[in-house]
């Protein structure tokens, strides 16, 4: 019977691979132009010239990222070069102290330190670290903590230091910043973004 | 060395081989363990060894423990299939030496270097920071080209001898993808979405697709070995397989795309297809019951690491990774221990069990007895399961108790991660699984001296292939 | 979805998925070996799937598709080893007079 012949499913295998992959790449062409910078569910770099909130969107039940009026970091207007060219160097720090052996970003990484994806957003900033590190504003606090972490332990586990330059640590905040703005589809779920991040955003819903 | 003398050249190598995955199993173990005890005692070799380095010893060697132990299978097994040696032999030694070099500088360079400034320079001699290959550039050139002259080794003899079985033909059209999906492990995008989107390529259709084919071709060269299946029998079920797995595992990639920027649809797609999975590994598991009642068992240890293959491929992949899969439940699992545990216990079943039946095979084959069994296997075989299914089990409830108390009450901000780092439930699994990773390694110890005990008697049989009664090998 | 009932589902899905395998394993033991006993067994652990997939289907708050889909796939779980095991069987019987 043909369904003892291996030629069969030969025939079979090769046949469903086909179809598969080729349903994969027309996807693959699909996502990448929604995930690439200026994508639909991925801001372009210079999103980090504004404020950045997370809501809980009725319409769609689930969270989704706000992005609203001018919110400069670190005092600082980035054009589009010299945007690309920090969350290029914050990539670069990521990858280089491996950052995901510890952390995770989108929940893809180790899981001995918190989740960084909405990092930027967590209320723990201006509750916690901007009165440890003597700072009067989340970007400041992350980068005093990013570039001393040994200094301002919270609990048990400590983030050792990883000796980033002041410019590392920048680009760092300035990458958590963009990341934070990515729409995941409502991952973290209930996320409770920082109250305090300026006005505005939270209308602004995309 | 003194070896038995009509083993192909290849399978000496194949030996070679076994014995650095045997090595490489053992220290991928001790860093598992340093890094469950930093979860217990945050301060337990803070300063010299930061969790990520023991991390990434931990997985890049496990990567690497099972790639040798796969090459040393196919230099083990495919001589008879080509009735020939392979071709390239001796730039397949040199490669051997280039990866025990390669191994040892990379880890020195983990554990002393560490990291570097974020400069390419760093990606190219240090770190490369992307999870599972992490190994520098220079190290990630060495091991392509290692992976690109084995690939000649096998479609070089295969050219060479013109005529090729099924089972080669499956083997050398999977080893292309699986070699071109290493390409991956070297662009640095950063856009993380982006680099995600690919970065999955290489670890789903490497462990879902790629690494799932190869297995199952390695263990039907098996089983015509030992059970003298026709090889009619064992090509059509090596078919329908690969047709199974490919078609719900290409699209069930879509499961790690729910949550990283990628459009909605793969909630569904991802869902659906991965959902499916399950169901081609239940078909092996009445496939391995179907050849128990066949075997005529002249190696007990081989036979009940492939059985235990394709149950724990079906209970790792097929039940952990169902009960995470639908993107309801992922949405809160994701990125937990639960994530771990599953992790844990597919890679045992499907790979882990696997090679040791292959190595177990070897053994028995390079010293030319007619039996193997003995006690000591079983101890091994009982330890390290009990101890690798008690660390899934305590990482299942620290896994539950994070993605309830972090991911869905606490919103997964700093003080959510840190409270339900600090429940009873999180804390006791955490302690359990440090206990049981204990007993998986006192089963590691066993395995190894019992595969050393056998390797060394077949050296005296070498010279005297009389039969030799001996606790772990012999004729009885 | 509440916190707590994402995790119940998952311990169903799981024992789902576990007394599938649990089934097909059983299954085929007692076919090759004709021992009644494991048969019986067997028809448990299918019943036991079946219940587990009940208690999903009227409780869970999964959506309906996925509903329909899960009970598409414990229809599978029932056939799946009954058919690889005839199947099996015929291909081995062919094989030894090929080879
Ligand atoms: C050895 C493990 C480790 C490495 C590597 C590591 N971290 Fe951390 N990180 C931690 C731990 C532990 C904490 C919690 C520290 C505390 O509470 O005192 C933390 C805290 C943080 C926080 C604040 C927590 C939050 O949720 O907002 C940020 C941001 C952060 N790390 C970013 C980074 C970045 C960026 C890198 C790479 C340059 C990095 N970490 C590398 C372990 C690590
Ligand atoms: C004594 C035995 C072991 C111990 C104590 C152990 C411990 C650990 C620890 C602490 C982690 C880090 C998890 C994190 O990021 O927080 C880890 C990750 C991992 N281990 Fe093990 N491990 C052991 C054996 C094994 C074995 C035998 C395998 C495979 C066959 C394995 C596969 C993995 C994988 C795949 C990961 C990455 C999981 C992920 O990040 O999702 N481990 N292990
Ligand atoms: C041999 C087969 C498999 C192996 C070795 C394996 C291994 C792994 C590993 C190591 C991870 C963690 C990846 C990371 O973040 O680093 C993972 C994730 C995952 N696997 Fe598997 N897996 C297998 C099969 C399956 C199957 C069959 C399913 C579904 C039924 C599945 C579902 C998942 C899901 C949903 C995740 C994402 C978890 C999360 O969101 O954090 N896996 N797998
Ligand atoms: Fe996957």
């Amino acid at each position: 019977m043909y369904t003892r012949d291996p030629i069969f499913w030969r025939a079979g295998a090769v046949s469903s691979l086909t179809v598969m992959v080729a349903i994969l790449i027309a996807l693959t062409v699909n996502t990448i132009g929604v995930i690439s910078t200026g994508g639909a569910n991925v801001p372009p770099y210079t999103v980090i010239n504004q404020a950045i909130g997370y809501v809980d969107d009725d319409s769609q039940h689930e969270y989704v990222p706000t992005i609203g009026g001018s919110d400069p970091l670190f005092g600082h207007v980035y054009d589009e070069h010299q945007a690309e060219a920090l969350i290029r160097e914050g990539k670069l720090v990521i990858q280089s102290r491996a950052c995901l052996d510890c952390h995770s970003v989108f929940g893809t990484g180790a899981y001995f330190a918190p989740d960084l994806t909405k990092a930027w957003l967590d209320p723990v900033w201006r509750q916690m670290w901007e009165p440890m590190t003597q700072t009067h504003t989340r970007a400041d606090a992350m980068v005093a903590f990013l570039m001393e972490p040994d200094k301002y332990p919270t609990w048990t586990r400590e983030m050792p230091n990883l000796h980033l330059s002041r410019d590392e640590a920048k680009a760092v905040v300035a990458y958590l910043k963009w990341t934070s703005s990515i729409n995941t589809n409502g991952f973290p779920y209930g996320f409770q973004a920082d109250p305090d991040t300026p006005k505005g955003k939270q209308a602004a819903l995309r | 060395m003194t070896r038995v003398p009509s083993l192909y050249s290849s399978q000496s190598l194949a030996l070679r081989y076994f014995t650095l995955s045997v090595a490489l199993f053992g220290v991928m173990i001790v860093f598992g363990l340093i890094a469950a005890t930093k979860y217990i005692h945050p301060g337990f070799l803070a300063q010299p060894l930061p969790f990520s380095m023991a991390k990434i010893m931990h997985i890049d060697v496990l990567v690497l423990w099972l790639l040798t132990a796969f090459m040393g299978s196919l230099f083990w097994l495919l001589p008879s299939e080509f009735k020939r040696d392979l071709v390239g032999m001796r730039a397949a030694n040199v490669v051997f030496w280039l990866f025990c070099i390669t191994i040892a500088a990379v880890a020195a360079t983990f554990l002393f270097v560490q990291y570097g400034p974020g400069t390419d320079k760093t990606l190219w001699l240090v770190n490369q920071g992307r999870k599972y290959v992490e190994e520098p550039r220079w190290a990630a050139i060495v091991v392509a080209i290692g992976i690109a002259v084995f690939v000649y080794n096998i479609v070089g003899t295969a050219i060479a001898v013109k005529r090729i079985t099924g089972v080669t033909w499956v083997i050398i059209l999977n080893l292309i993808p699986l070699f071109g999906l290493y390409m991956l492990a070297f662009p640095a995008m950063t856009n993380m979405a982006v680099d995600q989107y690919w970065w999955w390529w290489l670890v789903h259709f490497w462990v879902e697709a790629t690494w799932e084919v190869l297995i199952g071709s390695i263990v039907a060269l098996v089983l015509m070995r030992v059970m003298n299946t026709s090889r009619n029998v064992v090509e059509t079920w090596l078919y329908i397989e690969v047709a199974l797995v490919l078609a719900t595992g290409v699209l069930g990639i879509g499961h790690h795309y729910f949550w990283m920027g990628a459009p909605k649809y793969w909630l569904g797609i991802g869902g659906f297809f991965s959902a499916l999975e399950p169901l081609p590994l239940l078909g092996m598991v009445i496939h391995a019951v179907y050849d128990a009642g066949e075997h005529k068992m002249t190696n007990q240890p081989a036979f009940y690491w492939t059985m235990l293959e394709a149950f724990g491929n079906f209970i790792g992949a097929g039940v952990w990774g169902f009960m995470i899969t639908l993107p309801q439940i992922n949405l809160f699992a994701h990125g937990t221990q639960w994530t771990a545990s599953h992790g844990h216990l597919a890679f045992w079943g499907a790979y882990g069990c696997g090679v040791i039946a292959v190595i177990y095979l070897a053994v028995q084959e390079a010293g030319g007895y007619a039996q193997i069994g003995g006690r000591a296997w079983k101890w091994a075989f009982g330890l390290l399961n009990v101890g690798m299914y008690g660390m899934g089990g305590s990482l299942l409830i620290a896994g539950m108790a994070q993605a309830f108390y972090e991911r869905a009450i606490g919103g997964s901000t700093f003080n959510a991660f840190v409270a339900a780092q600090q429940t009873p439930w999180f804390v006791e699994g955490i302690w359990m699984r440090w206990v049981f990773g204990l007993l998986f390694a006192a089963g590691y110890a066993i395995l190894a001296s019992n595969l050393i005990a056998i390797s060394r008697r077949s050296r005296v049989a070498a010279a005297a292939p009389a039969t030799l009664a001996v606790e772990g090998a012999g004729t009885r | 979805m509440t916190p707590m009932g994402f995790v119940v589902d998952a311990i169903g899905l799981g024992f789902f998925a576990l007394f599938g395998g649990a089934y097909g394993l059983l299954y085929a033991a007692s076919e090759l070996r004709g021992e009644r006993r494991l048969g019986y067994l067997a028809i448990a652990s299918y019943a036991a799937q079946s219940a587990v997939l009940l208690a999903v289907v009227t409780l869970s708050a999964l959506g309906p598709i996925w509903k329909v889909f899960l009970i598409g796939s414990g229809i599978a779980y029932y056939f799946i080893p009954r058919v690889t095991l005839r199947y099996l069987k015929n291909l081995h019987a062919s094989g030894e007079i090929h080879s």
